[in-house]
């Protein structure tokens, strides 16, 4: 709950930001400009249709009658969407006449008849006002509700809330809707502002209703749910399903059509402020939506009313009335704000439409009457502002006399059953050429006569202010014209009786007056009207006649007409504007036809300020064409007719013929335009795919370009990284090779140098003990013990010498041996299992004294073409290794030999059980002069001779075998059959 | 889309001749939610209609 300074101020601050809206709608950006010409903003505008009685209303009637509501608005879309075109075409008479009200409009068809314009006016004076009460006492009801009265002030102004209500909605038509004169300019800025009051009310009423739903109740199972368990009814929806009678349902179907179309409001939203008749394309689902959305939570928000309040006095409040039970402050604030927002978009398309009617058409010929008001005509804009104001203050005054009367609840009806006297007018004269004005105005009037006896009457006798007999007994006792049931009719629904009688005797009578009164020659205006279309309709013909009318004597009649109106600077400028629109030069003469064209011309104009039957009246009285004129005019015509060779009928089904197949060519060029729309969006798309493709492209190829520049820098790099590692390469193998060179060297001459060296030291000794003996032989001292003792010591020498010569002499050829001569060598074809066995008989002889186990696994068919002698020597190589060095300190070993053949390639696992050799060992076993027995007779050139003979000229590999753990193990392959070449 | 106009018919036909439809035995949900369903019909033909032009 609120006080009343802190309601103000939240409805200051709504207030402004809608001005706010509206001031930049009207702006000239181009945003501003997008938005209020987009069918969007349209669509939205058009849910002016929806006001507190929608908001508020629909619930309490839900709450009484069920689903009783949705026939309104299911009414209402249907209208929509199905007479679209019939909203199109009279969006372009509109633009074609410059009318300004729906009053204006069935003037127009009819002749511009004033007393039609007027009876119009009144009616929707007398059938508006009334609901303008409606909104007021919305606003003033959930004020009551929202607003805590705290101190004598705020009571006053609670008291006085409707009245400020009405200042507000004053200022604010005035401000958006009667700012300027010419009211069939549109009003963007109040069209935007309705529309984001729609859009606004909208989504506080979704806002309210998912908070009713999902947070006040689990969900729609739950709410109904506890409706049942409440109301005692096997589903809650029971309670509101009351079928409602048919006579109820259809009337108020038909009443949502009829105000969706003839409503005042509706009428301006829809068609004066239609920019565009393609809006309407994307309007016909989205206007049907939003009152779809609208509608489609009332009857859950309903039942939940019935479940948390079912004492309430004002199911009306419902959705204002939970949230303040369920002490939610925001859903509050936006419920009451929506509900404010619904009843004042209402109010002010209604306020705004109703004072141009009244003064175009009531006021307006009053004061051309009346000699003394002619001052008023230059006041007109003041003039309807006073209108604005006193629509509005009526509108509070009908709610203070009977706002708390039953009258108001059926207001709404009666209001658009009033209405609904326009339409046999409106749509039967769209179509229908016969129709005329004096039918319209009988069959209107006819039609409010009964509404008001069928309805209002009963409605006004009903709350209480007469006696009741007329109604049970009906006038002077005649039964058959009770005003509830008219010649004996019994129609559940009053609203559907009066509408019934109401309607069925206006249609009447307008088709039968207009049957017996139609004359052909009065019907020119109706046929442009029926026949209206889009575009001029050029015509040369007029350039034939000679121009002999002075031009500035009619244009000072036009000022002096205009001037009335408005000021002596717009009166010049309009003028010169219709005289460029005319195609004709101010200071040279015309001829009638041209002077025919600015005389509609300025109609049209001046029906902008005063609407199309004032204007046409105005334009009468200055005579602008004389009677010589008018004769010349009339034979221009009947000359234009003859040389057509032409009935007037003729003429109108030709015309009916091309308009009716240029509309057919502009659907088709609308449809074109779209498709070519279309085409160029997708020609805009390719070249902008293109567009992107292209510039990737480039980026790609720059790409390329820069990676292809760094791999051409990275590629010399390492073609000089090669370079230079190729050189490293070469001069580390030189380096290694000098070094294993320096090895076999340092190796054989360490071998050659030891028997050398004892070689040196015994000819030494010889030569010292010949030297010695020399001496003694010269002087013949020796002896023969001395000489015998000489030869032994000489044998003994060359004995050593022989031996260590011999020593040298074998590691010299050893060493001749590591060098492979393989041209020594050949081919030839041998059983491996038997070389095996053969290289194995000379090892069993030389090491007698172990006792070794050879065990062969190998077939002994299996036959290869290789080096049989280097075979061998492998063999036998490998045996005394593991006899020498393996067995060095065991007298028992074995030794395993396993051959096989696998993919063209001799296998041989040769293993022992040996001590076996350390890591360091067996990575240099292959090295030529490493031995484990260094000085014990071992060379260390027996495994390198196996390394050599394994890969040089066998061509195969040699490892040692990883799996041999204890002693000593190799892996020899090469392939089977050796190339005779080789 | 000329034949547009028919199917509009055919709904305005369906919603007209609702009442009858209420004379037969039916449940209330269906009651409640066969208004609605006809509108959202209509309301999606209006829309897919437009956009297929």
């Amino acid at each position: 709950m609120f006080n009343i300074w802190q309601a103000i101020v939240l409805l200051a601050v709504y207030a402004l930001i809608q001005y706010t809206i509206g001031r930049w709608a009207q702006s000239s950006s181009t945003l501003s400009k997008k938005v209020r010409q987009s069918a969007t903003v349209y669509s939205l505008s058009l849910a002016v249709f929806c006001t507190s009685w929608t908001y508020y209303g629909n619930i309490g009637q839900a709450s009484s009658q069920g689903i009783q509501h949705l026939s309104l608005y299911l009414g209402s879309s249907l209208a929509f969407v199905f007479l679209i075109p019939t909203f199109k075409k009279m969006v372009r008479i509109k633009a074609h006449f410059h009318t300004t009200s729906i009053a204006d409009f069935i003037s127009t068809r009819y002749n511009h008849s004033q007393w039609l314009a007027a009876l119009i006016s009144l009616l929707c004076i007398v059938g508006i006002t009334p609901y303008i009460s409606i909104q007021l006492k919305s606003i003033i009801s959930s004020a009551q509700l929202f607003i805590i009265s705290s101190n004598s002030t705020s009571d006053f102004l609670l008291a006085q809330f409707d009245i400020l209500t009405v200042l507000l909605m004053t200022a604010f038509t005035i401000v958006f809707g009667v700012r300027q004169l010419d009211p069939t300019e549109r009003h963007p800025g109040m069209m935007v502002a309705i529309a984001a009051e729609s859009l606004f009310k909208l989504l506080a009423f979704l806002a309210a209703g998912i908070f009713i739903c999902f947070f006040v109740f689990d969900n729609f199972g739950d709410l109904l749910t506890i409706a049942s368990e409440q109301f005692g009814s096997t589903s809650a929806l029971d309670t509101f399903s009351q079928v409602p009678s048919i006579s109820s349902w259809l009337a108020t179907l038909a009443l949502g059509m009829i105000g969706v179309i003839a409503l005042p409001r509706q009428f301006h939203v829809g068609i004066i402020e239609c920019s565009d008749e393609k809006v309407l394309n994307q309007a016909r689902w989205m206007f049907p939506l939003y009152l779809f959305i609208i509608n489609f939570l009332v009857i859950p928000i309903a039942i939940a009313g019935q479940i948390l309040l079912p004492a309430i006095d004002n199911p009306d409040l419902i959705l204002l009335n939970i949230p303040i039970f369920q002490d939610s402050t925001f859903i509050s604030i936006l419920v009451f704000v929506g509900g404010f927002a619904a009843a004042t978009g209402m109010i002010m398309v209604s306020a705004m439409t109703l004072s141009t009617m009244t003064t175009n058409h009531l006021l307006l010929p009053v004061i051309e009457k009346i000699k003394a008001l002619h001052f008023l005509r230059r006041k007109l804009l003041y003039v309807r502002w006073f209108m604005v104001a006193f629509i509005l203050f009526s509108g509070l005054y009908y709610y203070r006399v009977i706002g708390d009367s039953e009258l108001i609840v059926r207001i709404g009806s009666i209001s658009f059953v009033a209405i609904a006297q326009l339409i046999p007018a409106l749509l039967i004269g769209l179509f229908w050429q016969k129709g005329n004005n004096l039918a319209a105005i009988i069959g209107i009037a006819s039609g409010t006569v009964i509404w008001y006896y069928t309805l209002m009457l009963p409605s006004v006798i009903n709350s209480g202010w007469f006696e009741t007999d007329l109604l049970i007994n009906g006038p002077f006792n005649l039964a058959w014209l009770k005003p509830e049931h008219l010649f004996y009719l019994q129609i559940d629904s009053s609203v559907g009786h009066s509408l019934f009688w109401s309607l069925s005797i206006n249609c009447a009578l307008f088709i039968l007056i207009s049957e017996k009164t139609f004359k052909v020659e009065h019907s020119a205006d109706a046929i442009t009207f029926i026949n209206i279309a889009n575009g001029k309709q050029h015509s040369n013909y007029h350039k034939k006649l000679i121009a002999d009318i002075c031009l500035a004597n009619k244009l000072q009649l036009l000022s002096d007409l205009i001037n009335n109106y408005l000021s002596n600077t717009e009166t010049k400028r309009k003028l010169e504007l219709c005289c460029k629109l005319c195609e004709v030069d101010p200071l040279e003469d015309v001829n009638v036809i041209q002077l025919s064209l600015l005389r509609n011309k300025v109609t049209s104009m001046l029906a902008g300020i005063i609407g199309m039957a004032a204007a046409n009246r105005a334009i009468k009285s200055i005579e602008l064409l004389n009677k010589q004129e008018q004769e010349l005019l009339s034979n221009s015509y009947s000359d234009l007719l003859a040389q057509s060779l032409i009935s007037p009928d003729e003429l109108l089904e030709k015309v009916d013929f091309y308009q009716e197949k240029q509309q057919l060519l502009e659907e088709h060029a609308d449809l074109q335009s779209k498709a070519m729309g279309k085409l160029e969006d997708e020609h805009q798309k390719t070249i902008k795919a293109k567009l992107e493709l292209d510039q990737l492209n480039q980026q790609l190829e720059n790409r390329i370009e820069e990676r292809t520049a760094d791999l051409k820098n990275i590629n010399q790099e390492l073609t000089l990284a090669m370079s230079e590692l190729k050189l490293a390469q070469k001069k580390l193998f030189e380096a290694d090779k000098m070094a294993s060179l320096g090895r076999v060297v340092a190796g054989v001459a360490h071998e050659i140098n030891t028997p050398i060296g004892v070689i040196l030291t015994a000819m030494s000794s010889l030569k010292d003990e010949i030297d010695t003996i020399y001496v003694q032989v010269k002087e013949n001292k020796i002896s023969k013990d001395t000489l015998e003792e000489f030869m032994d010591y000489s044998a003994e020498i060359c004995h050593l010498s022989l031996t260590n010569i011999q020593r040298a002499a074998h590691l010299i050829d050893s060493f001749k041996q590591v060098a492979v001569n393989q041209e020594k060598e050949c081919i030839e074809s041998f059983l491996v299992g038997s070389c095996i066995e053969n290289s194995l008989l000379n090892i069993k002889s030389r090491f007698k004294d172990k006792v070794i186990t050879y065990k062969i696994d190998c077939d002994m068919e299996l036959e290869i073409m290789s080096y049989q002698s280097a075979f061998m020597q492998i063999i036998n190589n490998l045996a005394t290794n593991s006899c020498i060095h393996g067995f060095e300190q065991q007298s028992e070993g074995v030794i395993n030999i396993r051959c096989y053949e696998r993919d063209d390639q001799l296998i041989i696992k040769y293993d022992d059980n040996g001590k076996g050799l350390t890591e360091d060992g067996k990575k240099n076993i292959f090295e030529p002069f490493y031995t484990t027995n260094r000085g014990k007779g071992g060379s260390g050139l027996g495994s390198h001779l196996v390394y050599n003979l394994v890969t040089q000229l066998l061509q195969g590999e040699i490892i040692i075998d990883p799996e041999v753990i204890q002693g000593l193990g190799f892996i020899i392959s090469f392939p089977l059959e050796k190339e005779s070449a080789k | 889309m000329n034949h547009s106009r028919y199917v509009y018919l055919i709904f305005m036909v369906i919603i007209l001749s609702w009442p009858v439809f209420l004379q037969l035995p039916a449940p209330p949900w269906l009651l409640w939610s066969y208004p609605l369903i006809i509108w959202l019909g209509l309301i999606i033909y209006a829309f897919v209609s437009e956009h297929h032009v």
